[in-house]
């Protein structure tokens, strides 16, 4: 391998391939923006927003760009509590990615495993998973996920146990169709005529082999989970009024909407488009680099 | 074909079974809904007369065994806030959710099928890029977003229409309805397009691929060299054929479209059955949250059951009797 320069193995093909779409391109780098910006909430917010200490009651509800009572400047305005609304979109993003990418990891880990030894082992495991997939895929997951909060009640952890009863379907599907097309391939059947082990067979083989479909789905599935969490805290049913994420804060300044008071909803909103709008766009690159199907 | 329906009915009673189980437990285990139905300075006598009242004090089984025999004889207990039958709460609320997602569908297919064909037809021309960029945004953004950009642009900042509640209503066949005063569509106008829009730019979406497919076909070609009029060609051999699969996308996301009602009803204060369920769930409301997801999951097996049917009459490709 030592010949080969990074961009003519795969992953390099896969990345130049991937960059000639500029806007894919903005789509990946604004992923990191609010990543980032998630990750260092703490350190980039001016106001520690859920610090009532620091709140000043006299500074509710102020306009965009308009001045504290001890001076500085409140960029995105504050809501009803004297709540920086920079501060607390910071705080809001890092709340819904992680409830986003935690619950898409665990059900991208459950889904996959359960399709690979769905289409791996066959027979009757198999049957059953596909049926319970199917009769799940036929619900809407909102409806799903609105039952399962009303049973769990509310937190963080129940609303990711909901997203990931309502995710894990879509991964086992795709999991269980590309390992499908891949089970009779050579490499398996060399895989099987070494006497590996099945779990060896699964993971080290078959796996890598589908990962690229799933990855794909992995994508638009973080942006869905965050859409799908953000509803239900709108309708006040997901998270706790505790952990503000960005759909909480949107709920929040809804009141404030019809008497003009914009800005309380109007900023997280456009926060919670960007970042689901960025990574639908990267999924939908992903899925034209990495679909061999689609290659010419 | 009857086998097949006589089969479904069957797993659908043993699906609908389990999930009263599953629902009443759930709902069970969510507060105690004495705490919410006394109030805090009733006498202890009191206290113990209500919980009486409504059988909250016996053991879980028996509540469920009440609760099972009473549905089956359509009663679903009363609604502890507003003391009325829940399923007759719901029911009165179904015709104002029903209209609402009939009239998103109808602007869906009015709109969809028309511009999708256009941008099927005319692929590299500037409208159709601006169609397919709506859809794309109108396929990513949330609903919710969309409603509150919706409120926020035409009812509190332009003032051309209401943002909230379901106008003036006029009985038709005993049932009220909002699409025949003047008021009730103005009211209807906001809601309907937020229930829409997703489905929408699906529908654009498919009529597009379908019709780009269609157009390269040899009966189109044929079509086109015996003269017939592109008007003739479209509304006949195009439309004819992408129709298969629009109706079948259409009859799923009809549920789809009651699922999200409970979101756009929840923004645009619509009195139907999906605020009734959010404002329950947060008042606790036991029997109409209980009544409402049994409603909701006997709607989505006939739903299904439905659209299976269809789609083999539709296309005789599909052999139900394999699938079941």
């Amino acid at each position: 391998m030592k010949g080969i320069k990074f961009k003519d193995k795969p992953l390099g093909k896969a990345l130049v391939e991937y960059g000639e779409s500029p806007m894919a391109v903005v789509a990946f780098c604004i992923v990191v923006i609010f990543i980032l910006a998630a990750l260092f909430a703490s350190q980039l917010a001016p106001q520690d927003p859920y610090d009532l200490a620091s709140l000043e009651l006299m500074d509710g509800t102020l306009e965009p760009m308009s001045e504290s009572f001890s001076g500085s400047i409140y960029v995105l305005g504050t809501d009803a509590q004297g709540r920086d609304m920079l501060s607390a979109i910071l705080y809001g993003i890092r709340i819904s990615l992680s409830v986003g990418v935690a619950s898409t990891l665990i059900a991208f880990a459950l889904g996959t495993s359960m399709g690979l030894v769905a289409a791996y082992k066959g027979g009757r495991f198999e049957t059953l998973l596909m049926r319970v997939v199917d009769l799940q895929l036929s619900f809407p997951a909102l409806l799903i996920a609105l039952v399962l909060l009303v049973i769990l009640g509310q937190g963080v952890d129940k609303i990711v146990l909901a997203l990931v009863i309502v995710n894990w379907a879509y991964f086992a599907r795709s999991a269980r169709g590309s390992a499908m097309a891949e089970r009779n391939r050579e490499y398996m059947e060399a895989a099987r005529a070494l006497r590996l082990g099945e779990a060896r067979i699964i993971f080290c083989h078959l796996l890598p082999n589908v990962l690229p479909s799933i990855i794909v789905i992995a994508t638009t599935m973080v942006a869905r989970a965050i859409s799908t969490e953000a509803t239900l805290s709108f309708l006040g049913i997901g998270l706790p009024i505790t952990e503000p994420s960005l759909g909480l804060l949107i709920s929040n300044g809804f009141r404030y909407l019809l008497s003009g008071k914009y800005w309380i909803s109007f900023y997280p909103g456009i926060a919670l488009v960007i970042i689901i709008v960025s990574l639908n766009m990267m999924g939908d690159r992903l899925r034209d680099v990495l679909n061999p199907r689609l290659k010419r | 074909m009857t086998v097949f329906i006589i089969r479904r009915l069957l797993q659908s009673v043993v699906l609908v079974l389990v999930m009263s189980v599953l629902v009443f437990l759930g709902v069970y285990a969510i507060g105690n809904p004495a705490d919410t139905l006394i109030a805090p300075d009733a006498t202890e006598a009191e206290r113990i007369a209500i919980v009486e009242h409504f059988g909250l004090d016996k053991p879980l089984y028996a509540q469920y065994g009440k609760f099972l025999a009473n549905a089956l004889k359509g009663d679903m207990g009363n609604s502890f806030k507003f003391n009325e039958p829940a399923l007759k709460l719901i029911t009165e609320r179904i015709p104002a959710t029903l209209e609402l997602a009939f009239a998103a569908l109808f602007i869906t297919v009015l709109l969809g099928i028309p511009l999708g064909l256009y941008a099927g037809f005319k692929p590299s021309a500037l409208p159709s890029k601006i169609i397919m960029g709506v859809s794309a945004f109108g396929f990513s953004v949330p609903v919710f977003w969309l409603g509150l950009m919706m409120v926020m642009t035409f009812a509190v900042i332009l003032g051309w229409l209401p943002a909230s509640g379901r106008g003036k209503t006029v009985d038709l066949f005993g049932i009220p309805v909002s699409f025949l005063t003047w008021d009730g569509i103005q009211h209807m106008i906001l809601p309907a397009i937020n229930l829409s829009f997703f489905k929408l730019s699906l529908i654009i979406r498919l009529t597009r691929a379908g019709t780009q497919e269609v157009i390269r076909s040899d009966y189109i070609k044929y079509a086109k060299a015996k003269g017939l009029k592109s008007s003739r060609i479209i509304l006949v051999h195009v439309l004819k054929n992408i129709l298969i699969p629009i109706t079948t996308i259409l009859g799923l996301e009809f549920g789809r479209t009651i699922a999200f009602a409970t979101v756009t009803e929840t923004i645009f204060a619509w009195p139907g059955m999906g605020k009734l369920i959010i404002d329950s769930i947060s008042t606790l409301d036991r029997p109409v949250i209980v009544a409402y997801l049994m409603m909701i999951v006997i709607m989505f097996i006939m739903i299904n059951l439905i659209v299976d049917i269809i789609y083999s009459l539709l296309d005789p490709r599909v052999r139900l009797e394999e699938r079941a």
